[in-house]
């Protein structure tokens, strides 16, 4: 796999050769896949039926503006419980001779001081670069879907791709703090969570949310409508076409 | 003359059939919806990845499905996990020596934590991503496993999928590793620190985990379930 514009996949043949394939979308072919067994189906089968295979309920394909609308919410949250979360304090330090309160931001400067750099920079990403860059990622991914859907779409699934896979690492600094206060807790030390963890938690849950929320396969639609979508039919054009697609180049396939 | 065309199964308004004994069938990239045709799996090592995208494909090898004991010996590999993972749980994950003092800590207590300080949000987050849904996923996989290798109906097994599904994204027992190391550190200057046995016990849960991750979307898997549910009379005829 090499490259994409639009419904033309351009990869790699078994011989290194270029290759350049028309791929269709399953919502043009009025395909979807079950979501409990992955059984590939088409929506002319009534939904009332369930799936043929594993008899799950199956809810359709969706509606892309109310996917989109439930992301921006979710998103809009985590936005708004981002400046809490960076402002107070999450954790407080009680010794015998002394008190301290850190903010996420300080306690990465301390881990910096004690020596760890390397484990502040985790906690730095983890915690405060990943959730801003989730939440300005998929303000970004939503408002491209809608107002300018061809634009650099591969690029943009990459960076879907990217922030689900490291975003549930900003509960990190959570489950740190976690194990910090259930073990420092003698007379003479004492951890103690603060509400900026609670504000911080929001964030991690809302941007999960959100992006289990947001359909990656509208990405790769031509425009996305506001309505459900009347899903054309197998005709016999299509059923022609279906055999063409993909880009199996391997042995003869038998049925 | 035209040039002969390579037979592709062909899609019916009702399912499209994965071919039982073809070398190929049709699939859509969860992540681009892009229609193509894949290899069947052949062994533990193939990786499947989208055409268009790149995303990769979850693909079981369903070499092994296809024995006569490998869903059981499925079923027993991921029970013996379910039970690992309720000692990781409970055995000591932490522990601290101040001037002659042990103090350990496990999950449970971890989660405890939270609650003694009244931050309930925080305990119930974490009682869920460490250990509820964990065990939840692994109990489902069981559950799937033992419909193919029992009479249940395919509508429980279709169920228990679905549930796998969705507390997959919130199972965060590797982040609680990663967690743990920065706990450790941090204590390590005034506090002597040693990990726990449940260590080992939540790495061998993480391997377990991430193989059997496809398991779901097993076609052979599926079969054998609607097999034995048409013996039983309890679902409908299979539709291939």
């Amino acid at each position: 796999m090499a490259s994409h514009h639009g419904p033309w996949a351009r990869r790699e043949d078994w011989a290194g050769l270029a290759v350049v394939t028309r791929v269709r979308n399953g919502r043009e072919l009025g395909l979807y896949t079950c979501p409990a067994c992955r059984l590939l189906l088409h929506t002319e089968r009534p939904i009332d039926e369930g799936c043929p295979r594993c008899r799950a309920r199956l809810p359709g394909r969706g509606i892309p503006a109310l996917r989109r609308d439930r992301t921006t919410a979710f998103l809009s949250a985590a936005a708004l419980l981002l400046v809490p979360a960076n402002v107070f304090p999450v954790i407080t330090t009680a010794t015998l001779l002394s008190r301290q309160s850190d903010t996420i931001m300080s306690g990465v400067v301390g881990l910096w001081a004690q020596g760890s750099a390397a484990l502040a920079i985790l906690v730095f990403f983890a915690s405060i670069v990943v959730p801003a860059l989730k939440i300005t990622s998929l303000a970004l991914l939503v408002a491209s879907t809608r107002w300018w859907p061809g634009w650099r779409r591969l690029e943009r699934a990459l960076l879907f791709r990217g922030i689900e896979r490291l975003g549930r690492w900003s509960m990190l600094d959570i489950m740190a703090m976690a194990l910090l206060a259930a073990l420092v807790r003698s007379e003479m030390a004492r951890v103690q969570i603060e509400k900026g963890a609670l504000a911080f938690a929001g964030v991690v849950v809302f941007t999960m949310l959100a992006s289990e929320a947001f359909d990656p396969r509208s990405i790769w639609e031509e425009s996305v409508s506001i309505g459900p979508r009347r899903v054309p039919k197998l005709d016999r054009e299509n059923r022609r076409a279906l055999p063409k697609l993909g880009g199996w180049e391997g042995p003869p396939l038998q049925m | 003359m035209p040039p002969r065309q390579t037979p592709l199964p062909r899609p019916s308004t009702a399912a499209v059939p994965p071919d039982t004994d073809g070398a190929a069938t049709l699939v859509l990239c969860g992540d681009c919806d892009a229609l193509q045709v894949a290899p069947k799996a052949v062994g533990w090592i193939l990786r499947l990845r989208c055409l268009r995208c790149g995303a990769e494909l979850p693909r079981m090898p369903d070499r092994y499905l296809e024995q006569a004991s490998g869903p059981t010996l499925l079923l027993l590999l991921l029970g013996t996990t379910m039970l690992v993972l309720v000692a990781a749980l409970t055995l000591p994950i932490l522990s601290i020596e101040e001037s002659g003092n042990l103090v350990t800590v496990n999950v449970w207590g971890t989660i405890a934590a939270f609650q003694t300080q009244h931050l309930t949000p925080l305990a119930v987050l974490m009682g869920t991503t460490t250990a509820v849904f964990p065990i939840l996923e692994l109990a489902c996989l069981s559950g799937l496993l033992a419909c193919a290798n029992f009479s249940w109906a395919s509508s429980v097994a279709s169920r228990l999928a679905r549930v796998v599904g969705l507390v997959r994204p919130w199972c965060q027992l590797d982040v609680l590793c990663v967690a743990l190391l920065i706990a450790a550190r941090k204590l390590a200057g005034p506090y002597q620190v040693r990990l726990g046995l449940a260590v080992p016990c939540l790495a061998l849960v993480l391997f377990v985990d991430h193989a059997t991750a496809p398991l779901t979307g097993s076609e052979v898997l599926w079969r054998r379930i609607m097999d034995h549910g048409r013996d039983a009379k309890t679902g409908p005829a299979s539709p291939w």
